[in-house]
């Protein structure tokens, strides 16, 4: 005799497994694999502030042609491996019709490759190895600068201003790598700058050798590559230490392109440049609107990363509302036929110089004063003149 | 050259405080702590913590860092080490892994620190960035006094294991724990303590770090195989072992990474070597009595 407690059991679950999925037809998921828990989970909450913005923006606006939109994240624990796990999560999701995220060059190579494999178009919009849009992947899409781009305005900066010779401290790792690869190396080699470089592990505690190392070649200008925050702070205070004085210390976006860079470093922040993604023009209305509205919701200003991650969500509405079909090819190729101005700045996937799908994005060189981030380059959308260090006393 | 041999020293002492707690738990007591370089952390978290709420300055805040590290040690210790213990060495390495794992996620957790770097930052901290000028030499000022502290610790714990009746108690459970509870000694209890102890110098050293270094869950992991590899380098459970092995780790690493191209990337190599060659020809350590 079954016993009344499992046959209730089994009813229950009976109704429950026959209960419709809830309204997929009236949404449209779209998945993001993002650092939620880690070292970097302080971009993970960036992104995932500014996506969520994005959407809910979209959604109270009606939706996409009538369907809301719906993020699924995915927790990559900035770990390529498990980014690899959590991007075959969303994959195998079939309601998923896109991807974005990625954030770290490690964990966006493999998103992208995984995205290619399975086909279903993948939008990145922060990582920045070269990589990813040079292996002519179909699906892989790319609004961001890559971190070749990133020194473009940088470049166009020293045409004008010609450095005598230039350190670079770069991380060891597929970030820096690609900094150097594909944006300094050549850029120094034809321009005839005195260029060499020093590497350094990316979380090393103790830079203050490498700063002697480099005070040795009396720099004009010191560049910094840092993945994160903490090296960007970590870099600076052993610049203190070993009193290395250039005329400018510039950094290449990333790490000293975020708040907690200021927040961590505090007065050692001041004047410190960074070269990469342009981060909105706040006299232009829509990016006023945004700037205001994340600042009231979330309590702080929004960098290059929010930016970023609200602009991809546009993107993808754009894309997803001129689909012909809501699969995943047909996707694909709205996305490619994309052709928008944003708060990010105009947004069109081209091939070009070995680079696919790639837009080409605008970059900037920034200014920290008084914690804030100010464009100092180019002319035209600099929101102030550019202050030379001002020495450690 | 004496720049960086300085900074050297004093990176080093920092090194030998951490090691000397571990060569307290490893070398005395023959426990493989994997939770050392968690104590550390926990150390520069309680330093931050009190900062931010109180205002009170890192160096001042040592005794409560003390008291903290050392019950949590004890704790640790009495209530899980001491019975893994009993079958063999090998578990003390299995259990204070897992408690390892544990505390930095419980670190990790938003109450605490949380998923990202904090930083002891403020106006009002005299050691922010501080950097004092002795005679053309520049010196991280809370490094430099910590290296101060280092040597004080030192004389206390040799004095203390020497002289007193805890620290002759402390030594002989370690070395023969029947004939320590035969003669009366409570060794479960002075187990604990010598734990506790070790535990305690670990976050004297997080106080020290904590306005030097970024704060986060993880850290400790840097600063374990740096200590077992000094505690090995000097002796097991040698206190100027130590202390030495501290010094050499840091003066090494100092300038491997300064003069040798392409040494920062590999700054952890050089102190590796220099502890392989120690194996090779003195296995025993600098100062220990022989394997």
């Amino acid at each position: 005799m079954i016993k009344k407690s499992a046959l209730l059991l089994a009813a229950m679950i009976a109704v429950a497994a026959s209960a419709p999925a809830a309204a997929a037809d009236d949404v449209i998921k779209i998945g993001a694999v993002l650092p939620m828990t880690g070292n970097a989970a302080v971009f993970g909450e960036k992104f995932q502030q500014a996506y969520t913005m994005a959407v809910d923006e979209i959604n109270a606006a009606g939706g996409v042609n009538g369907k809301k939109l719906q993020l699924v994240i995915e927790d990559s624990q900035e770990k390529p491996q498990i980014g690899k796990t959590a991007t075959e999560k969303l994959v195998s999701d079939k309601a998923i019709l896109v991807l974005t995220g990625g954030r770290s060059s490690g964990v966006t190579l493999v998103e992208a490759q995984v995205a290619e494999e399975n086909k279903i178009p993948y939008l990145i919009d922060h990582g920045s190895s070269d990589l990813a849009t040079r292996s002519g992947y179909e699906y892989v899409f790319r609004m961001n600068p890559t971190a070749g781009m990133y020194t473009n305005a940088l470049q166009s900066y020293f045409d004008e201003n010609k450095p005598a010779n230039v350190v670079h401290i770069n991380v060891d790792n597929a970030y820096g790598e690609a900094i150097y690869e594909y944006g300094l190396k050549d850029y120094m080699k034809n321009a005839g700058i005195d260029y060499s470089v020093i590497k350094y592990k990316a979380g090393e505690l103790d830079l203050k050798p490498i700063m002697v190392r480099a005070k040795s070649s009396n720099p004009q200008v010191v560049i910094m590559t840092a993945g994160d925050d903490n090296d960007a702070t970590q870099l600076m205070k052993a610049a203190k230490e070993a009193d290395l004085s250039p005329e400018l210390f510039v950094g290449t976006g990333a790490g000293h392109s975020i708040q907690g860079f200021a927040t961590q470093a505090g007065a050692l922040a001041e004047t410190v440049l960074t070269a990469g993604p342009w981060h909105g023009d706040v006299s232009q209305d829509a990016f006023q609107k945004f700037h205001d509205g994340f600042t009231t919701t979330h309590g702080h200003e929004p960098g290059e990363h929010e930016v970023e991650g609200y602009t991809a969500i546009y993107v993808l509405a754009d894309a997803l509302s001129r689909t012909k079909k809501l699969d995943r090819d047909s996707v694909r190729d709205a996305l490619a036929e994309t052709d928008m101005n944003t708060i990010f700045g105009p947004v069109k996937f081209e091939n070009f110089d070995g680079y696919t799908n790639q837009n080409r994005a605008i970059t900037d060189v920034s200014q920290w004063i008084d914690g804030k981030m100010r464009t100092v380059f180019p002319k035209e959308a600099a929101q102030q003149e550019l202050v030379k260090f001002k020495g450690w006393n | 050259m004496l720049q960086t041999f300085v900074d050297g020293l004093m990176i080093g002492g920092v090194y030998a405080i951490i090691a000397l707690g571990l060569t307290l738990i490893f070398g005395v007591m023959r426990v493989i702590n994997m939770t050392h370089g968690e104590f550390v952390m926990i150390g520069m978290f309680t330093s931050y913590f009190i900062f931010k709420k109180l205002g009170i300055d890192p160096f001042l805040s040592i005794a409560v860092t003390t008291l903290v590290c050392f019950f949590i040690g004890y704790f640790l210790y009495s209530a899980f080490v001491s019975k893994a213990q009993k079958a063999g060495e090998e578990n003390t390495l299995l259990l204070t892994a897992g408690a390892s794992i544990l505390m930095v996620n419980v670190a990790a957790l938003p109450y605490f620190l949380g998923p990202n770097f904090s930083r002891l930052t403020g106006d009002n901290l005299y050691w922010e960035n501080r950097l004092w000028n002795v005679g053309g030499i520049t010196l991280n000022a809370s490094l430099a006094v910590g290296f101060v502290l280092t040597a004080v610790l030192i004389l206390c714990l040799s004095i203390f294991l020497r002289k007193t009746d805890t620290g002759l108690a402390m030594r002989a459970a370690a070395q023969r724990p029947l004939a320590a509870r035969i003669v009366g000694i409570n060794v479960p209890f002075i187990s604990g303590i010598t734990f506790g102890l070790g535990a305690a110098f670990a976050g004297i050293a997080g106080n020290v770090l904590s306005t030097s270094y970024p704060i986060y869950a993880s850290i400790g992991s840097l600063f374990l195989v740096k200590a077992f590899v000094i505690v090995v380098l000097g002796g097991m459970g040698s206190i100027p072992g130590a202390a030495l092995g501290g010094l050499v780790l840091g003066v090494t690493e100092s300038f491997g990474a300064t003069y040798i191209p392409g040494g920062t990337a590999y700054r952890d190599v050089f102190g590796l070597v220099i502890f392989l060659l120690v194996l090779l020809y003195r296995p025993q350590g600098l100062f220990g009595r022989g394997v």
